[in-house]
């Protein structure tokens, strides 16, 4: 029951607001968890334990460093010695740490075990038999329970957070278990923060006009993106990536964008379900995408795609490393030599590791990842050298030609970096980079191949009127004007032409029913 | 205060940091910067400051840091 | 634009007509919502059915304008011409020919299928069929029965199959790349399959190792959105006084021991003859190395054609259906043997071995006369 499913949008989602409408304001979270639960049920019933013992070991964990936490601020108001004082901290703190160490081993254990273990015998197995052993490791297939990779990132941010004060642990567990398992967004994110969320889904929240309009025109939106562009291009795109060896070298390029403008339309489409899905509850849940494709650089395009992912590497992994004791201590040693970038340069290592292993396990993954390590890497540290060059010749960083460029390459670099991601293998990826500059030519165009990967004639209109809509209305918000505030000011005749249009658009112009697979989510599988 | 802009001057020269703003937002201070300003501050105030604290807020201007050492002073 | 952003907002519920309020707060708030929620759901519906009157295609007695390719094309069969129909996937339109069945027996039989047919499709092809046809023998190919993932994918697909019976928007809304003149209409390979009585024809070979495949064990049952549909297809067919036959085509990628004790289970439940192919290899003597187009999924033109006489001698043993050689509709019958023949002497013959796309392929009454429809096309198998 993915949120694009008809079943998810014409009758759990109105069944479950109907019904938590009807409970009392105070009660309205204990309906909200157990329609989480069923929603999590559909997928796979056994699964259900892992987030349930999920929920249970962050739940315990944080109460465990709460109560020292506690008892070390009792013993510190005893003392009136500073050092003393520092002393206590200190030793609570290497306990507390313990604690968590513990349950970051269990809760990222869960995610090994389900996602990478595979990955990792297969692996294991091939270096095994270059050493020509005899044995192999049994491979194990547990089935990937729904939204792993999401609400373990949700856990260990929540301890760790707790680990850092910035906020006491939860005592309520119905509040900690609906966080956690909030049916909109288990399945895609966004990753939100404890204190983000939290005390608005608990809370309960009265029928107002303005969430359900909200709501609705992002549900619109986000199904518009999925069903018409996102799941029409999806012949395409497995045509091109399921039969490398026989694109020509336009073609790969073309999969490449495609494939770019697929993810970005799924993806983004469906968090924009997601979003407008909460808000029908009174829920606002934090934005994952802005515009990302008006970016200048490969690490502004990370601030504004997934962008509760790249938060929590920046606040959990590239914060951790780079602030550490030992990482202040080398900045010491070699401020002004060549070495100074070292702890940059291993925090963003970790980080981008991190990226791609979450995407999954593969190769092709750890490539992606290390592909923009080098592009952001590099341009951190080529910053000094551009503005140098820069203020030599005299010429402004701001001028409209200079900012097209910058955005006209990071786009490239994306749909770069996208195809070695879409690759079903880390070779298949050199081997389709290699084609497509080397078998390149503009023949393609003419001897009608670009209509024999499972796009006719009328699907590719479809297809480029609808990035045109979503570009044109992302350029109008990019330019500062406020959207949802304009269709407002409308009068209401109309707003609903435009509701009842775009709805008129999906309905005609989706690629859904007999004649088209259903494509699953794309991030659920990540 | 001063001290702020003297080790601020230090980190990354060039700028005049007694009423600048937007210190982060305006990518002043990139990250390399930042880890050399943390572990300054760390140094000479003789205080923790925790990933939590590194938020753009604390940084974007001499005045923030100062108020950010201030409060890590009191409760250490 | 600019001044409307400078300026202070106004509350939205201000801009709105302030002549209705009055009247709305009558109701408290939850109820105005609901109003208004209410409304346009109403709109919402009138527009999906202004949306249905358009693009439902014509019957074929109204001269279609726009011919649904792949939508029933056994309406266009002269009524209570068919004998048997087989529904079923693309086992039913790739493994079973009815023109074999003509020149043999003289029976007439049609394939009502499309690729990945689910059971609710099936249930409308026979409710389709049943408009103007009275056959005696409904043959049910079980790959269908399986054709589920998930309980609630299959709730999915089956409400969106619901929803286009009620607002034919939703089965429809493709046609508008054939108002559009954007698309052939109808395909080549489609028109070729109308004329073979729903077969679709293929000489691929990609052979499929011959492993046994029937020797697992165990029972896999059918999920509730199939058993649902087949329990409408057992009644509505008991009601018209049709035999029912389950048949499960040989394939030893969609069969396995597991599926048959679960077909047979149902077969058991509804008192329906099931008639399994896979069980005995001998029984239709198909040869694995040369009679499946992709590795054992379907048959080629040469298994289809073992797999269908040996469905033919079942039927003569346990049916009486007519022999209709000879009759007043025989001449279209005679011509879909003749294609049939043209094409397969046609993949038999190394020389010719170019383009078959044309054989069998007459222009339909129904549509007005134009050569680009004849032109060559290339025609990619599936």
């Amino acid at each position: 029951m993915s949120y694009n499913a008809p079943l998810f949008l014409f009758v759990f989602l109105p069944l479950s607001w109907g019904v938590t409408r009807l409970i009392p304001r105070r009660g309205q979270w204990l309906s909200l968890l157990l329609f989480s639960w069923v929603y999590y049920l559909s997928f796979s019933p056994r699964m259900l334990l892992v987030l349930v013992f999920t929920i249970c070991c962050t739940y315990l964990s944080g109460l465990i460093l709460e109560r020292l936490f506690k008892r070390a601020d009792r013993l510190a108001r005893q003392t009136a010695d500073r050092q003393d004082r520092k002393a206590v901290k200190a030793r609570v703190k290497r306990q507390a740490r313990l604690v968590l160490a513990a349950a970051i081993v269990i809760i990222l254990g869960e995610l090994i075990l389900f996602k990478y273990l595979s990955f990792f015998t297969t692996n294991l197995n091939l270096l095994l038999s270059l050493v020509s052993a005899p044995k192999s490791l049994p491979l194990l297939k547990l089935g990937e329970p729904l939204g792993i990779s999401f609400f373990t990132l949700q856990s260990l941010s929540y301890l760790i957070d707790v680990f850092r004060r910035k906020y006491p642990a939860e005592r309520h567990w119905g509040r900690l278990a609906l966080w956690l398992s909030f049916f909109p967004q288990i399945m895609e994110g966004p990753i939100c923060r404890y204190d983000q969320t939290a005390a608005s889904l608990f809370a309960g929240h009265s029928l107002k006009l303005a969430d359900l309009t909200s709501g609705g025109q992002r549900i619109i939106w986000g199904l518009f993106k999925k069903v018409v562009i996102a799941d029409r291009l999806n012949p395409l795109v497995t045509a091109v990536f399921d039969h490398p060896q026989q694109q020509a070298g336009l073609t790969v390029l073309v999969g490449a964008f495609c494939y770019t403008m697929q993810l970005y339309a799924d993806f983004s489409g469906s968090i924009d379900i997601v979003i407008g899905s909460a808000r029908l509850f009174g829920i606002a849940l934090p934005e994952n995408f802005n515009r990302p494709f008006f970016s200048r650089s490969a690490s502004e395009f990370w601030r504004r795609w997934h962008i509760s992912l790249g938060a929590w590497l920046r606040d959990y992994v590239f914060y951790t490393i780079s602030f550490s004791h030992r990482m202040k201590q080398w900045d010491k040693k070699h401020r002004g030599d060549w070495l100074y970038f070292f702890p940059l340069a291993i925090a963003l290592a970790a980080v981008w590791l991190c990226n791609g292993l979450w995407h999954g396990a593969g190769w092709q993954y750890i490539f992606f990842g290390l592909y923009y390590y080098v592009l952001i890497l590099g341009g951190n540290l080529l910053e000094p050298v551009y503005r140098q060059i820069f203020t030599g010749l005299g010429w402004s960083r701001q001028s409209r030609g200079w900012q097209v460029f910058q955005i006209a390459r990071t786009f490239l670099l994306v749909i770069l970096g996208e195809l070695i991601f879409r690759s079903p293998s880390l070779g298949q990826a050199f081997g389709l980079i290699a084609r497509g500059f080397s078998r390149f030519s503009l023949t393609t165009l003419q001897d009608g191949s670009l209509l024999k990967l499972g796009l006719d004639k009328a699907d590719w209109i479809v297809v480029a009127l609808g990035l045109v809509l979503l570009f044109s209305v992302e350029s109008i918000q990019e330019a500062g004007l406020n959207f949802s505030l304009r269709l407002s000011q409308l009068p209401r005749a109309g707003r609903w032409a435009l509701y009842l249009g775009l709805i008129f658009v999906i309905v005609i112009a989706g690629a859904y029913g007999r004649n088209y697979g259903v494509v699953p989510l794309i991030y659920a599988g990540f | 205060m001063d001290e702020i802009i003297t080790i601020l001057t230090d980190v990354q020269p060039g700028e005049d940091y007694s009423h600048l703003e937007g210190l982060v937002d305006k990518r002043i201070l990139d990250s390399l910067s930042i880890i050399s300003l943390v572990s300054e501050l760390e140094d000479h105030f003789d205080i923790d400051i925790a990933p939590v604290d590194i938020v753009p807020a604390n940084f974007n201007s001499a005045a923030a840091i100062w108020q950010l050492v201030q409060k890590l002073q009191d409760d250490a | 634009m600019k001044r409307l952003i400078r300026h202070p907002i106004k509350h939205p519920t201000v801009l709105e007509n302030p002549g209705l309020l009055p009247a709305v707060t009558l109701f408290s708030r939850p109820v105005q919502v609901m109003l208004k929620i209410g409304v346009f759901a109403g709109l919402l519906l009138a527009l999906l059915l202004l949306l249905s009157w358009l693009l439902t295609p014509l019957q074929p007695g109204e001269r279609w304008s726009v011919h649904p390719e792949q939508d029933f094309p056994i309406k266009a069969e002269t009524p209570d011409s068919v004998d048997a129909v087989m529904l079923g996937d693309s086992l039913g339109y790739g493994d079973f020919v009815p023109a074999l069945l003509w020149n043999q027996y003289g029976y007439t039989t049609y394939v009502c299928s499309q690729s990945a047919q689910p059971l609710e499709e099936a249930w409308a092809q026979l409710q389709a069929t049943l408009e103007e046809q009275s056959p005696k023998l409904v043959m049910l190919e079980t790959d269908q029965f399986y054709r589920s993932s998930t309980l609630a994918s299959d709730i999915s697909r089956a409400l969106l199959f619901e929803a286009g019976q009620r607002l034919p928007i939703f089965r429809f809304h493709d046609q508008w790349k054939q108002l559009l003149g954007l698309k052939q209409t109808p395909a080549l390979k489609a028109l070729q399959q109308t004329q073979l009585k729903g077969y679709r024809f293929s000489k691929l070979t990609q052979g499929y190792n011959g492993t046994a495949y029937m020797n697992d064990s165990g029972t896999l049952k059918v999920q509730p959105v199939t058993a649902y549909y087949l329990n409408k297809i057992v009644s509505l067919c008991q009601e018209r006084g049709i035999n029912l036959l389950f048949i499960s085509m040989p394939s030893p990628k969609n069969y396995s021991m597991k599926r048959h004790n679960g077909i047979a289970l149902l077969a058991e439940h509804y008192s329906i003859p099931y008639l399994d192919l896979n069980l005995d290899a001998q029984q239709c003597g198909i040869d694995w190395a040369q009679d499946t187009r992709d590795k054992g999924d379907h048959l080629n033109y040469r298994g289809a054609q073992k797999a269908t006489l040996a469905i033919g001698s079942y039927l003569s043993e346990h049916y009486q259906l007519p022999d209709r050689r000879g009759s007043d509709i025989a001449a279209s019958w005679d011509e879909t043997w003749a294609a049939y023949q043209q094409l397969c002497q046609d993949a038999e013959n190394p020389d010719t071995g170019g383009d078959s796309s044309h054989i069998g392929v007459t222009e339909p009454a129904y549509l007005p006369a134009s050569p680009e429809l004849m032109a060559a096309q290339a025609t990619t198998e599936n």
